[in-house]
């Protein structure tokens, strides 16, 4: 993130004039790439969601000008990325990304080993469960099972929360070195603008709850009336850092039932997967 | 994506659903010649296409290929682009987690943040989850394979797909795999819901694509699909998408969403005409109804 912040800056202080011959290919390779972030940003705007977005709202939520979301859009509808809503104006998430995802999970090695160690649970406790992977500054779920009579929580494979916000982001930052957390930390705090303050007090309160008993709890503040509750684990070899969490739709059970029964079956469950996952390479997660 | 066919294995039908990848009789309909899958129809001018997110998707695409590791010069040899260009992208997207790269192996793979360009809007869809126990349900029913499938370019995108436990049936391709619109029912059945503009439109990009003869009799597999559509909801059809292999379709059309095409597919001896004009065609379109969709 740093690097590219720093690409976006040298390439704003070239002054027009001075980029000569000798400087041109190393200015249009940073804009360059400047761009294609800008279009990949673009499409993490929709959330993981099929409505459409008018070109107002793409302009609001991705904090760029209307000529480049023009730009981007065309390119992305070009390309398949983005399709136009049938009104015209308005444009969704094409399917042209739904192979790359597909792509993804087939190859991934974590899929297949984590379902039936997480279905269980799911089951058992008729609750969902989810495994997820840090992407920036969001969390991204990798494997994500349903209890039976589940079907409620607009969440599955593929949909990103914000790091700061769940309780699953705030598990994996907890387990992060000193260093490594001060800097997620710093990159919420400043993406928060004016709320930054209050999201970081959340989050060490939260580190609190995981210092004392392992394990921290969020209820309502992603999605209304929903609860979760998440640790942290490190699967494969190398241990790759990734948050589990058990979530349900409905009032909180009381903390006793969370202390007793469902906390430590979680952990029971974080434990199974790096059991079965430890001697896995996770450069093919 | 591996559409090569396995083995079966005889004891374990309900996993072997869950494993899309498993693929037990290929009955995929070949590609014309020079046609490339994904092809956009091209709704906006070259020019307007800005060239390094171009390169950069281009990059991502090529992991579609049968490796799922790849050097920065196997990268180049298959996008046609300068290592040079290739290896900032690779730099680039992995730093944003769209690649993952193996030291050890010094080559590079898909990362998770390809999860974020449309998967879980496309699968995870609301739609798409309630259709999931709906479309097993008449899978195992009636023995047949059941899919949800929506445009991409000029093919047909598989959103999900059902195998019933009890049969064979399956078309070989996996979710998020293609299918040219064209030459399969599935296709027609989208065709022939779209706005006249919008049909013509499509037809005309896919037209250079096939020659004349064979052009012409895939417009008159395409009438008569949309008559059929007109006459009952669906269209039926055997042996165009492999032989002895029949096939329903019915479009979908959802309210803020892109029109998609709910199919059955089985072996065409098990699917009488009274069979399915009695008991299969009114049961999807009984799914259809619960999907909340009208004609």
């Amino acid at each position: 993130m740093s690097g590219a912040a720093g690409n976006r800056r040298a390439v704003r202080q070239l002054p027009a004039a001075a980029a000569g011959q000798a400087d041109e290919r190393s200015e249009a390779g940073q804009a360059a790439t400047h761009s294609l972030e800008r279009a990949l940003l673009l499409m993490k705007v929709f959330q993981g969601s099929a409505k459409p977005l008018s070109h107002a709202e793409l302009v609001r939520r991705s904090g760029y000008s209307k000529a480049s979301v023009s730009r981007l859009t065309a390119t992305l509808v070009a390309l398949g990325y983005l399709d136009r809503a049938p009104d015209g104006v308005r444009v969704q998430v094409g399917v042209r990304g739904l192979r790359l995802g597909q792509r993804y999970l087939s190859n991934s090695l974590v899929q297949d080993a984590a379902r039936p160690i997480m279905q269980d649970f799911a089951d058992r406790f008729d609750m969902s469960v989810g495994l997820a992977v840090a992407d920036q500054l969001d969390m991204v779920y990798i494997q994500y099972c349903n209890g039976r009579k589940i079907a409620t929580l607009r969440l599955g494979v593929g949909r990103s929360v914000p790091m700061a916000l769940s309780s699953i982001g705030r598990a994996y930052v907890w387990s992060q070195s000193p260093e490594q957390r001060q800097r997620l930390l710093f990159g919420i705090w400043k993406k928060s603008g004016e709320h930054g303050p209050q999201v970081v007090a959340r989050m060490e309160r939260a580190f609190g709850e995981l210092d004392a008993h392992g394990y921290c709890l969020a209820a309502g503040e992603y999605q209304r009336d929903t609860f979760a509750i998440s640790v942290p684990l490190a699967l494969g070899n190398p241990p790759l850092r990734m948050g589990l969490n058990c979530s349900a739709v409905g009032a909180l059970p009381d903390r006793e039932m969370i202390r007793e029964q469902l906390a430590p079956a979680l952990m029971k469950t974080a434990r199974l997967l790096m059991l079965e996952l430890e001697e896995v390479d996770s450069s093919c997660f | 994506m591996s559409t090569a066919t396995r083995q079966p294995h005889p004891q374990a039908p309900r996993q072997r659903r869950a494993r899309i990848k498993d693929v037990r009789l290929v009955l995929r309909a070949p590609h014309p010649p020079g046609y490339r899958a994904g092809a956009d129809a091209g709704t906006v001018g070259e020019s307007a296409v800005i060239k390094p997110v171009e390169r950069g998707f281009a990059v991502l695409d090529a992991f579609l290929g049968t490796d799922e590791w790849l050097a920065n010069q196997d990268l180049a040899a298959r996008t046609g682009l300068p290592k040079a260009t290739v290896s900032r992208l690779t730099q680039t997207l992995t730093a944003l987690g769209y690649l993952g790269y193996s030291e050890q192996r010094r080559k590079y793979r898909l990362g998770v943040a390809v999860l974020t360009l449309g998967f879980a809007a496309m699968v995870d869809a609301d739609v798409v989850l309630q259709a999931r126990a709906l479309m097993q349900k008449l899978a195992d029913d009636n023995g047949v394979f059941v899919a949800l499938a929506g445009r991409d370019g000029l093919d047909m995108i598989f959103f999900e797909n059902c195998h019933s436990a009890s049969s064979n049936a399956t078309v070989g391709l996996g979710v998020g795999e293609h299918l040219p619109m064209a030459s399969s029912p599935v296709g027609w059945a989208l065709l022939a819901c779209l706005h006249e503009n919008e049909r013509n439109y499509l037809l005309d990009h896919m037209r250079p694509y096939h020659k004349r003869d064979e052009w012409m009799l895939l417009r008159q597999k395409l009438a008569d699909a949309q008559q059929q559509i007109a006459d009952k909801s669906y269209c039926l059809s055997t042996g165009d998408w492999g032989p002895e292999i029949t096939v329903l379709a019915a479009p979908l059309q959802l309210a803020q969403r892109m029109p998609m095409v709910l199919l059955c597919a089985g072996p065409a001896r098990s699917l009488s005409k009274a069979r399915v004009e009695q008991r299969i065609g009114p049961q999807l379109l009984a799914v259809r109804a619960r999907l909340g969709a009208g004609t």
